[in-house]
C-alpha cells in the first residue's frame, strides 16, 4: 500500500505543523502584534487636560457652580459634547452627577470619556513611527542605549577573551578539569542570587565589601588610610561594575566549550607543528584558534544575544540606579511597560532590541545552514 | 455498550459542576484574594486581625506591586482587593475604571472616625475607593540617646540648632553625623518635603503636590537649597555620596545603634524603629533609641507631619471581601493592630492609652497634635514624577552633584508638564 502522490509535498508540513503552530502562536505573531502596538499612543484624558480645555469653550465656567453644570444648561451640555467630539467619541452615559466639586466633577468627566473611548475601542491613536522618534529623544533611553553598547563590548570581549585564556591554561595542568568545574559554578546559582552576592561583595565599606577589602590592602600596606568606594552609587562606576559580575556569571560557560573544542583539536596535527619547530604560542594562534572558529563564532553569537536581553543583573542590583545611570533596554522595557503601563512605547523598545538583534540572529542561521551544508 | 455509558454521565456532570465554581466570574466563596506588599511581621498581624474579624484570606505579597497589578489588569485577572502603598496609584485605578466604589460602607460612621482629609485622599470624582488602614508618620529624626549625650547638646528643636548639632558633631571628629540610605529614592524624597512644608507651609506644599506652582519656584528651590545645607557638607554624610547612594535605608537606618556607632541621626519614618530593633535586638525605648520631630524651619508653620499610608482598595466584591472592608475600617480592627504594635491608626476614637510600645505612642500622639498633617507627595504625584525616574532621581541627582539644581528642577518641571 502507497500513499497517494499529493500526500508526499503534504506530508512533510503535517509533521511541521506542531512546530510551526507553536512558532507562529507564539513568536510570530505576538512579534506582530508588538510592531502594531509600537505605531500607536494611548489617548491621555486627565482632569487637567479636560479643565484647560473647558476653559477655552467656556470662558466662565469656573463661576458656575457644578450643580448648575450638570443640571440642564444648554452651553454646558454642548461643551461636553464638543469635548466629547474632539476624542471622537460619543458618551454613553448621560446620567446627572449629582453634587459634585469642580475637581470630583472633571474626575468623573474624565472617567466616563475614558470609559467610552474604551468600549467604542478608540483609546488609542496612530501615530506612525512618533514612539521611535520619542526613543531618540528620551535622554533615559539614551543611557540605555548607550549602556547596552558598553555591555556588548566589553561584557563579549571580556568573557570571551578570558573564556579563551582560561581553557587554553586549564587544558595544560593535570588539575585543569577541577578548575573548570568551580569557573562553571556561577552558572549553577540563579542570576537573582548572583545579583544579591555581588551587591554584598560591592559594599563600599572595606571590613564588608569583598572588593573594597581587596582594593584596601595594596593602600593599607602603605599605610595609607582607605575609604572604599561604593560602586553601585557612583554614575560612571556602576555599568563596569554591573558588567564585571555579568563576565564572572558567563566566563565559566565560554571556558567549557572552549576546552571541549580545543580538546578536540588532534594531537596529530599539533606533533606535526611540534616537530616542524612550532613554539606554543605560534600552535595556539596558527593551529587550535582556527580550528575551533566554528566554536568561537557559537559562543560569540550566545554572548551577544545574552548580553542584549540583559536583565537579570540590573534588576537585582540597582533596578537600573543610580538615577537611570545604570539602566539598559531590556530593564527600562520592563518598567515602561509594567510599571508604568504604557505598553505602546515599551513596545517600541520591544523592536528596537529586536532589530537589534537580527543581524546576529541572521548570522547564525546563515552559519547554521553553512555548517549543515558541509557536515 | 448501555451498562458502559451509565457511569460515565454522571462522572461527567460531577466534573462539570467542580469545575464550575473557578470559571464562573462572581464567586460567591468566603475567601477574599488580596495582594500587597506587606511580609513577615505585618502580615502576620494583617492576619490575625483578619481572622479576629472572621474572614478568611489568600494574601500574595509581591515586591513590584505596580507591575504584578498592570499585567493582572490587562489579563482581567485581579484579586478581590489590594493593599496599595499609595494613594496616587488609588486614583491611577480609579480613573481607569478599575475599581468598585466603596458605597457599602457605614459613610456616615466613618466621616464621625476619620478626618475629612482622608476621604479625600481616598476618593476620585467623588466616590470614595479606599479604606486607609495602617498610617506612617515620616517627620522623624531617630538618635542613639547615651551616644548623644556624650556631646552634651539639646535636642535641636530648629533648623539652624540642627545644622548647629551637626556641625558640632562633625568637628568632634568620631563618626559622622548623618546617616541617609538612598538605592532607592523615597528616603530622600521625604526631606525635601519636610523642609517645603516648613519652609513655605502647608497650602503652598498642596499646590506643588497638584502642580498648581512649578517645579522651578522659589519655594521648591529653596527647599533643596535648605537640604543642601546638610547634605552638601560630605563629611557629615556617613559613607559620602556615593555610600549614601549605594546604601539600603534599612542598613542606614542601623548606624546609629550600631556598637561602634557609624553615625548619630537617622531621618525616616516611625515604622523604621521596628526594622532597627528586629536587626539590632536590646535597645530600649527612650535610652539606646529614640526620636525627636523634625525641627521647624518657620515659626509660622511650626512642626507639620508628613505621612504615608497604606490604603486597601477593591478590585471585585464578594460577600467575605465586603465584610473584611467593613470590618477594617472599624476602630475595633485598628485597635487590634495597635496592639501587637509596627501600626499607627488615623480613627480618632482609638486612644493613645492602647499603644503598647512609648514610642509608637509618641509617633501616634504627634500625628494626632500636628499643626498639620500632609501627605507624602511623592506617593500623591503621578508615579512617574514621584517616584523612580522622576522625583526620587531628582533627589538623587542634587545629592550627587548640587550646583545642577536649576537643571534638575528643570526636568522635573517638562516631566511634570506631560503628566499631570
Amino acid at each position: 500500500m502507497s500513499f497517494p502522490r499529493c500526500w508526499r509535498t503534504l506530508l512533510p508540513w503535517v509533521w511541521l505543523a506542531p512546530a510551526l503552530l507553536l512558532v507562529f502562536f507564539f513568536l510570530i505573531l505576538p512579534a506582530v502584534q508588538t510592531l502594531h502596538l509600537s505605531l500607536f499612543r494611548r489617548v491621555r484624558i486627565t482632569p487637567a487636560h479636560l479643565e484647560t480645555k473647558l476653559q477655552t469653550r467656556l470662558p466662565g465656567w469656573k463661576q458656575l457652580p457644578p450643580r448648575a453644570a450638570v443640571s440642564n444648561l444648554r452651553s454646558w451640555e454642548q461643551a461636553i459634547q464638543k469635548l466629547a467630539d474632539g476624542y471622537g467619541v460619543r458618551l454613553t452615559n448621560h446620567k446627572p452627577m449629582g453634587r459634585l466639586q469642580r475637581i470630583q466633577f472633571l474626575e468623573r468627566l474624565s472617567m466616563r470619556l475614558r470609559t467610552s473611548l474604551r468600549q467604542q475601542g478608540k483609546q488609542r491613536r496612530f501615530v506612525g513611527l512618533g514612539n521611535y522618534l520619542r526613543l531618540f529623544e528620551d535622554q533615559g533611553m539614551l543611557t540605555a542605549l548607550r549602556n547596552n553598547l558598553l555591555w556588548l563590548v566589553l561584557f563579549t570581549a571580556a568573557c570571551i577573551g578570558l573564556g579563551l585564556l582560561l581553557a587554553a591554561l586549564t587544558l595544560r595542568v593535570s588539575w585543569g578539569a577541577r578548575a573548570r568545574s568551580a569557573l562553571f559554578l556561577p552558572m549553577a546559582i540563579s542570576y537573582v542570587a548572583a545579583g544579591v552576592i555581588w551587591t554584598l561583595m560591592y559594599q563600599k565599606d572595606p571590613t564588608q565589601g569583598t572588593v573594597n577589602a581587596l582594593l584596601s590592602l595594596p593602600v593599607s600596606l602603605f599605610g595609607g588610610e582607605y575609604q572604599g568606594i561604593a560602586f553601585l552609587g557612583r554614575p560612571q562606576w556602576v555599568t563596569p561594575a554591573l558588567i564585571v559580575a555579568g563576565v564572572w556569571m558567563w566566563t565559566g560557560f565560554c571556558t567549557v566549550l572552549f576546552a571541549a573544542a580545543l580538546n578536540a583539536v588532534p594531537g596529530e596535527i599539533k606533533q606535526a607543528a611540534r616537530i616542524d619547530g612550532a613554539g606554543e604560542r605560534t600552535i595556539f594562534f596558527r593551529i587550535e584558534l582556527p580550528m575551533i572558529k566554528p566554536t568561537f563564532v557559537v559562543v560569540g553569537i550566545t554572548m551577544v544575544i545574552n548580553v542584549l536581553k540583559v536583565f537579570d543583573i540590573v534588576y537585582t542590583m540597582t533596578r537600573g540606579g543610580p538615577f537611570g545611570s545604570s539602566e539598559v533596554l531590556a530593564n527600562a522595557m520592563y518598567r515602561t511597560a509594567f510599571v508604568e503601563g504604557n505598553l505602546e512605547y515599551a513596545s517600541a523598545m520591544a523592536v528596537l532590541l529586536l532589530v537589534a538583534v537580527l543581524p546576529v540572529l541572521l548570522f547564525n542561521i546563515r552559519n547554521l545552514r553553512h555548517q549543515g551544508g558541509t557536515v | 455498550m448501555k451498562n458502559k455509558t451509565i457511569p460515565l454521565l454522571p462522572s461527567i456532570l460531577i466534573l462539570c459542576w467542580t469545575a464550575l465554581p473557578g470559571c464562573t466570574p462572581a464567586d460567591s466563596g468566603g475567601t477574599v484574594s488580596i495582594m500587597g506588599t506587606w511580609g513577615g511581621n505585618e502580615l502576620q498581624s494583617f492576619r490575625s486581625v483578619c481572622r479576629a474579624g472572621g474572614v478568611r484570606i489568600r494574601f500574595e505579597t509581591t515586591r513590584d506591586l505596580d507591575a504584578l497589578l498592570t499585567a493582572r489588569s490587562a489579563a482581567d485577572n485581579l484579586p478581590h482587593l489590594a493593599v496599595l502603598p499609595n494613594p496616587a496609584y488609588l486614583r491611577k485605578l480609579a480613573a481607569a475604571g478599575k475599581l468598585v466604589p466603596l458605597e457599602f460602607l457605614d459613610q456616615a460612621q466613618l466621616d464621625k472616625d476619620y478626618a475629612p482629609f482622608w476621604k479625600k485622599l481616598g476618593s476620585y470624582g467623588g466616590r470614595r475607593y479606599g479604606v486607609f488602614y495602617k498610617i506612617a508618620n515620616k517627620s522623624l529624626i531617630w538618635y542613639n540617646p547615651t551616644q548623644f549625650k556624650k556631646f552634651g547638646q539639646k535636642i535641636p528643636q530648629t533648623w539652624n540648632q540642627l545644622l548647629d548639632v551637626s556641625k558640632k558633631i562633625s568637628a568632634a571628629g568620631g563618626p559622622p553625623p548623618w546617616s541617609i540610605g538612598a538605592d532607592i529614592g523615597w528616603p530622600l524624597s521625604d526631606w525635601i518635603e519636610n523642609i517645603l512644608v516648613r519652609s513655605a507651609g502647608p497650602q503652598v506644599y498642596r499646590k506643588w503636590v497638584t502642580h498648581r506652582i512649578p517645579w522651578t519656584a522659589a519655594e521648591v528651590k529653596r527647599a533643596f537649597r535648605i537640604w543642601g545645607g546638610i547634605i552638601t557638607n560630605r563629611d557629615w554624610l556617613e559613607g559620602d555620596r556615593d555610600g549614601t547612594l549605594a546604601a539600603s535605608f534599612q542598613a542606614a537606618a542601623c548606624a546609629p545603634f550600631e556598637t561602634p556607632a557609624r553615625a548619630f541621626f537617622h531621618f525616616s519614618g516611625d515604622f523604621i524603629g521596628n526594622i532597627v530593633r528586629r536587626r539590632i535586638p536590646n535597645l530600649k525605648a527612650h535610652k539606646t533609641i529614640a526620636f525627636f520631630p523634625f525641627p521647624e524651619i518657620d515659626k509660622r508653620f511650626g512642626k507639620p507631619v508628613v505621612g504615608g499610608a497604606d490604603v486597601l482598595v477593591c478590585f471585585r466584591t464578594n460577600r467575605a471581601a465586603i465584610k473584611l472592608l467593613r470590618f477594617l475600617a472599624t476602630a475595633r480592627a485598628h485597635r487590634l493592630w495597635v496592639k501587637r504594635g509596627g501600626f499607627i491608626s488615623h480613627n480618632r476614637t482609638v486612644p493613645l492609652s492602647a499603644y503598647q510600645d512609648p514610642l509608637a505612642r509618641e509617633a501616634a500622639r504627634m500625628v494626632r497634635q500636628a499643626p498639620a498633617f500632609v501627605f507624602d507627595a511623592s506617593d500623591m504625584m503621578p508615579p512617574a514624577v514621584g517616584n523612580q525616574g522622576g522625583f526620587w532621581d531628582a533627589c538623587k541627582q542634587y545629592l550627587q552633584d548640587p550646583t545642577r539644581l536649576d537643571a534638575i528642577l528643570g526636568r522635573m518641571e517638562r516631566m511634570a508638564a506631560r503628566h499631570y
